[in-house]
């Protein structure tokens, strides 16, 4: 199943998240990751793990923090998945570990902009242009670094337009 | 880059459609699916697809034959193969049937963006160079003529020598639209893309002529403060257009045929020989011929440009091709200038269709503008064209017949001197000396 979530970094994340997400808990995952799990990739299905996640009730977000690698239909690997508007997605900080391993504390910022940016989604954003935006889209691990926790204005007001 | 192209991913399995579809999308991408071959090929029919993930293997229709149906439907579309590791040989068969490129399932999210974006870029230099080709393909210039024109073998010639890279000589009286002539088959030429570069060497001087032809180092010459690539550099590629040719200065004659011998170039005053690749295209309205025997052409350098020769009719040889191209260059004023102008009297056109035109299409085209210029609404009639309505002079010697033709010709041409001259077949100080003979002004 994979490495498991380092210690306190779910708490970090929740500590550091901003506006809107102020106030946040953390709750047990819920789901069996081995029920996701598959034995020749030695993956994490983030589409059987997102579909296996108990919706939230009223009208939270619930975002699964996971220590293991996350794969994605044909694609090799994701950071996360979260049906747009659907206020649950999947988050794994795998990838998101400085290569170096000089510098821990770099996981725990990735982790969050990165979780922002699934929140977003679950909101019903999508993909930003602005750099420095955590709706920003990057591939790489190294790309997250240039990104913010805090929206950019555009997205900004677009939350407020709808209502969050 | 990728908001205008469409793309469509073709695969039987539902969670490659959907995830692949969500994933260009957040890129920007305008992004159909389709389940089969045939359910693509059916999509294709309503609405065009620039890029086209295609699985290799689906029931019935596999990604191969999709591909191949792609290729005569949409020519442009570019079709990237999806394949497992076990099919990598029948892509390669894909590739080698025009597919841009494949990836093997599953794919690593930074290599299918990069490919997908690599081929957004294909397709945008493919949509510019298409719209490039367009804008010059509208840009070659309008050859005038009716049905059964002794100007249809003008065009057959200009076909037919377009496609090879041969030199040609253009000849004909002045006005007859020599440039033109020159301008189309460089436009129909393998050569189009390259520059189209015009001499005129009647109206340069030998060391005016060979600066240009050749360019010059700094200090050369006096005044020549700087490095100046000549015309021969700049047509390399293209086409280079001497017109009037047969004013060529023996001397310029000699350095053209080394240059057209040997495809280099020396500069004016440099040492170093440059490499230049152009077609030749030249035109004169003289008889070179003559002037050969009269040894005033260079009988070698008249062989080497004078491989194809284009005769174009003189205006007064193709009656039926008058009425057209009045009608032409009337709309081509009236929209210029503003003008709504009915067409022309029938006594007009009689008349227009009856006169010699000396001066060839130039004075047809200079008649019209004087006309359109003068119309105050309605239709051109006689008035509008002085030259129709003339009366004989009653002094009926040579040189009061000389200066009423002067005058005619110079009222046709705008009261333009290079033109006049041209037509005429004189040169500018001829026509200057004869002007001030027969005290010949222009109207204020």
């Amino acid at each position: 199943m994979g490495p498991k979530l380092p210690d306190g970094l779910a708490r970090w994340v929740l500590e550091h998240l901003p506006y809107p997400f102020i106030g946040s808990t953390i709750v047990p995952l819920g789901v069996d990751l081995g029920e996701c799990h598959d034995r020749h990739r030695n993956q994490v299905d983030a589409g059987s793990l997102l579909q296996e996640l108990p919706p939230p009730s009223d009208d939270l977000l619930k975002m699964a923090l996971v220590g293991a690698d996350l794969f994605y239909s044909v694609m090799t690997y994701v950071f996360g998945l979260t049906e747009l508007g659907g206020r649950r997605g999947v988050l794994s900080c795998y990838r998101l570990r400085d290569e170096l391993g000089t510098r821990p504390e770099i996981l725990l910022q990735r982790t969050l902009v990165e979780t922002v940016h699934e929140l977003g989604h679950s909101l019903g954003l999508v993909h930003c242009v602005v750099g420095e935006c955590p709706m920003h889209r990057t591939l790489w691990a190294e790309g997250i670094d240039t990104k913010k926790e805090t929206y950019c204005p555009s997205c900004l007001a677009t939350l407020v337009k709808n209502g969050h | 880059m990728g908001s205008a192209v469409r793309m469509l991913i073709v695969d039987d399995e539902r969670h490659v459609r959907t995830s692949l579809a969500a994933w260009f999308r957040d890129e920007g991408f305008d992004v159909e699916t389709a389940a089969s071959g045939k359910e693509a090929l059916l999509q294709l029919g309503d609405r065009a697809a620039d890029i086209l993930l295609v699985d290799i293997k689906m029931p019935g229709m596999d990604g191969i034959e999709l591909q191949q149906r792609v290729r005569k439907l949409a020519p442009d579309a570019t079709v990237i193969i999806m394949t497992a590791h076990a099919a990598v040989e029948t892509a390669i068969q894909a590739l080698k049937d025009g597919a841009y490129d494949y990836i093997t399932k599953p794919f690593d999210p930074e290599d299918v963006s990069r490919l997908v974006r690599k081929a957004a870029e294909r397709y945008s230099l493919l949509s510019e160079n298409r719209t490039l080709r367009e804008r010059l393909e509208a840009a070659e210039p309008r050859l005038v003529a009716s049905k059964g024109s002794p100007m249809d073998a003008v065009v057959e010639q200009i076909n037919q020598v377009a496609v090879t890279d041969t030199s040609v000589l253009i000849t004909g009286e002045s006005g007859t639209g020599k440039e033109i002539i020159a301008r189309l088959i460089h436009a129909r030429s393998q050569r189009r893309f390259g520059p189209m570069v015009v001499v005129n060497c009647g109206a340069l001087n030998e060391g005016v002529l060979e600066s240009e032809l050749f360019g010059h180092e700094k200090g050369a010459f006096t005044g020549a403060a700087g490095r100046r690539r000549g015309k021969i550099e700049l047509a390399n590629e293209g086409t280079l257009f001497l017109d009037e040719v047969g004013d060529i200065p023996a001397k310029v004659q000699v350095d053209l045929l080394r240059v057209l011998q040997e495809k280099s170039v020396v500069r004016v005053g440099g040492n170093m020989s440059l490499s230049v690749d152009f077609r030749l295209v030249a035109a004169t309205h003289r008889d070179l011929e003559a002037e050969m025997q009269q040894e005033r052409f260079r009988q070698d350098f008249y062989f080497r440009i004078n491989v194809l020769n284009i005769e174009v009719p003189a205006l007064r040889d193709r009656p039926a091709d008058i009425p057209l191209l009045a009608e032409h260059f009337l709309q081509q004023f009236t929209q210029q200038m503003n003008r709504r102008i009915a067409g022309f009297t029938d006594e007009a056109l009689g008349g227009l269709c009856s006169y010699r035109w000396p001066g060839n299409v130039r004075e047809l085209q200079n008649a019209i503008e004087r006309g359109v210029v003068l119309c105050r609404g309605g239709k051109l009639g006689v008035q509008h064209f002085p030259f129709l309505s003339a009366p004989a002079p009653d002094d009926q010697s040579l040189s009061s017949m000389e200066a009423a033709h002067v005058r005619r010709v110079l009222a046709a041409q705008g009261y333009n001197i290079s033109h006049t001259a041209a037509a005429l077949g004189i040169d500018r100080a001829t026509l200057y000396a004869k002007l001030k003979k027969y005290k010949i002004e222009r109207p204020t």
